[in-house]
């Protein structure tokens, strides 16, 4: 062989070897790259967060199972979806994306979300820049707040009700010392009246005089008697009744009590449920709400609507009212289209004392009086006002049944009567 | 001249290139290793063994080097013989090292 031939035999055999090297190390890059991005994908739909890679531009290149669950866009749409559509203010991504260019990292950055249903949640999200499928992207991870804030305001609520129930409790004590004392007093009061009216001749103008200040006391003994009653802790016998029967009852009475210019509206939808219950203090619960209801439409009329309705508690109304436990319910509601409640003062109407009425039209205690029957019957009473339109309370007492033929068995018609000429106004 | 890094070493003793460790540096990196190899290969050993059996890791340019450093070197001597002992311990000897038959006659692969 020629020295030239030898040559071009070595230089032959120098491209075929590297021809060769070529292939194994292809054939070697392309295992390790299959490996990288098995182990990606892996990572990404294994790890409990959500978490995606997009483009500046806001094209979403990449989205692992939990960003797909949590925003609930099918594979599809997300891959069409820009990115700051998945904000609940586009313009976020903005700032987003300066705050990354900035520190060239994001975290924590405090943000509301929107999935596809339009529903937000509040999300605080950690991205960093890098280079995807060959072009540069941001690594995205998504951390849903939506729990933490819950936990959060179920934690404040249930502070709040320990304080609130702490006062009431604290309150209780109290006023039942004065109430009680305050009926002894009452006593004496009404028979010194009594035995002075009787020593008169009928046509004195005096008798009247005192008939008044008997019904003034006779009033304030109603109000103490209302006050012992919400701070009596023994447990009132409650029996199973056809809650429409008592609420019917206790309408034909408030109607009776009710201005001209006012009227009084029943409606029943719930004929045969029945909840456990003491009739008494249903009629209490109609008469304290309905003797606001009259106050707030004094002067002006209007209607009073009582409304006795089967209800589902779901988690709608839980969120709504926090002392409501899931489950099926009679809903009574008075609602008046008076002036409503101001909304800086509505969570407090059902404190014991608030009142805004002057001192002696108001002892604000009605409503906390229906709160606290209420909380005896298992139940919760929530308060819906519209400042301008109207207030409407609603009274949830848990149903125990429904049955046609209870009716004259469980309620003996003397319990309502006796109940009745004890009622009071709120 | 042997090398010793932090992650890695490449050392050569009585016709044996001994590489262990995790081998992943960029590609400039194995320059100076490649022409170590060449170094050793142009020394004239009679015999070479190439140990990889304690290398857990080498990435595609330490291929590369593995190939055209060494390996194609070697055939440049004419009845030079490589053996490369491997280890079944890691899989990307497995399923690479098999494939350094195609570029040349005189190799000799051993898994333990
Ligand atoms: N139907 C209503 N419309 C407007 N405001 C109401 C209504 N019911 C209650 N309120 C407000 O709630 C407060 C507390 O009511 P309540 O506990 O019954 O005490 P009181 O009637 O003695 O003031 C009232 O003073 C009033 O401001
Ligand atoms: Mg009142």
């Amino acid at each position: 062989m020629s020295n030239e031939n030898k040559e071009k035999d070595k230089l032959k055999r120098r491209i075929a070897g590297l021809e060769k090297t070529l292939q194994i190390v292809t054939g070697y890059s392309g295992r390790i790259e299959k490996n990288l991005r098995q182990l990606f994908e892996v990572v990404s739909d294994t790890m409990p967060v959500p978490m995606m890679i997009s483009l500046k531009t806001g094209a979403i290149l990449f989205f692992n199972g939990n960003a797909q669950k949590i925003f609930g866009y099918s594979e599809k749409e997300f891959r069409k979806i820009a990115a700051s559509l998945l904000y609940e203010n586009p313009d976020d991504r903005g700032i987003f994306l300066k705050t990354l260019e900035d520190k060239g990292e994001v975290r924590d950055f405090a943000v509301n979300l929107k999935k596809a249903d339009g529903s937000v949640f509040p999300a605080s999200l950690f991205s960093r820049q890098i280079v995807f499928e060959g072009q540069n992207c941001l690594l995205t991870v998504i951390h849903d707040l939506s729990e933490l804030k819950q936990e959060e305001e179920k934690r404040l609520m249930l502070e709040r009700q320990l304080r609130q129930t702490q006062k009431m409790e604290a309150i209780g004590t109290m006023a039942g010392g004065i109430a009680h004392d305050f009926n002894n007093i009452l006593t004496v009061i009404f028979g010194k009246l009594e035995l002075a009216s009787m020593m008169l001749p009928g046509e004195s103008k005096v008798v009247r005089y005192i008939a008044d200040a008997l019904a003034a006391a006779r009033r304030a003994k109603a109000m103490t008697k209302q006050i012992l009653a919400f701070c009596r802790k023994t447990e009132y016998a409650r029996k199973p009744f056809h809650i429409s029967t008592v609420v019917a009852e206790a309408y034909k009475m408030i109607a009776s009590l009710t201005p001209s210019d006012i009227e009084v509206r029943l409606g029943i939808k719930a004929e045969s449920a029945i909840i456990l219950c003491d009739p008494t203090q249903i009629h209490q619960v109609m008469m304290n709400l309905c003797s606001n209801a009259h106050h707030a439409l004094r002067d002006r009329g209007g209607v009073i609507e009582i409304l006795l309705e089967e209800v589902r508690a779901g988690s709608q109304e839980k969120i709504m009212i926090p002392a409501l436990k899931s489950g099926d319910y009679v809903r009574l509601t008075v609602r008046d289209n008076g002036p409503g409640i101001e909304k800086n003062i509505v969570d407090r109407v059902f404190d014991p004392f608030f009142t805004t009425k002057p001192s002696g039209e108001g002892t604000g205690m009605g409503l906390s009086i229906v709160r606290g029957i209420l909380q005896a019957h298992g139940g919760a009473v929530s308060v819906d006002s519209e400042p301008g339109k109207g207030a409407a309370f609603h009274c949830w007492f848990p149903l125990v049944a429904q049955t046609e033929d209870l009716t004259e068995s469980v309620m003996p018609q003397d319990t309502v009567e006796r109940h009745r000429k004890n009622s009071v106004r709120g | 001249m042997n090398i010793k890094e932090e992650r890695y070493s490449i050392v050569y003793e009585n016709n044996v290139i001994k590489i262990s460790g995790k081998l992943s540096i960029m590609p400039e990196g194995y320059e100076r290793i490649e022409s170590f190899f060449k170094e050793i290969v142009g020394s004239g050993p009679a015999e070479l063994v190439l140990d990889i059996r304690n290398l857990e890791y080498l990435n595609s340019s330490g291929i590369k080097a593995l190939c055209i450093g060494l390996i194609l070197e070697v055939e440049t001597k004419e009845g030079l013989w490589l053996n490369i002992r491997c280890s079944k311990q890691h899989r990307w000897q497995l399923e690479t090292v098999p494939t350094f038959k195609d570029l040349i006659e005189n190799l000799n692969i051993v898994f333990e």
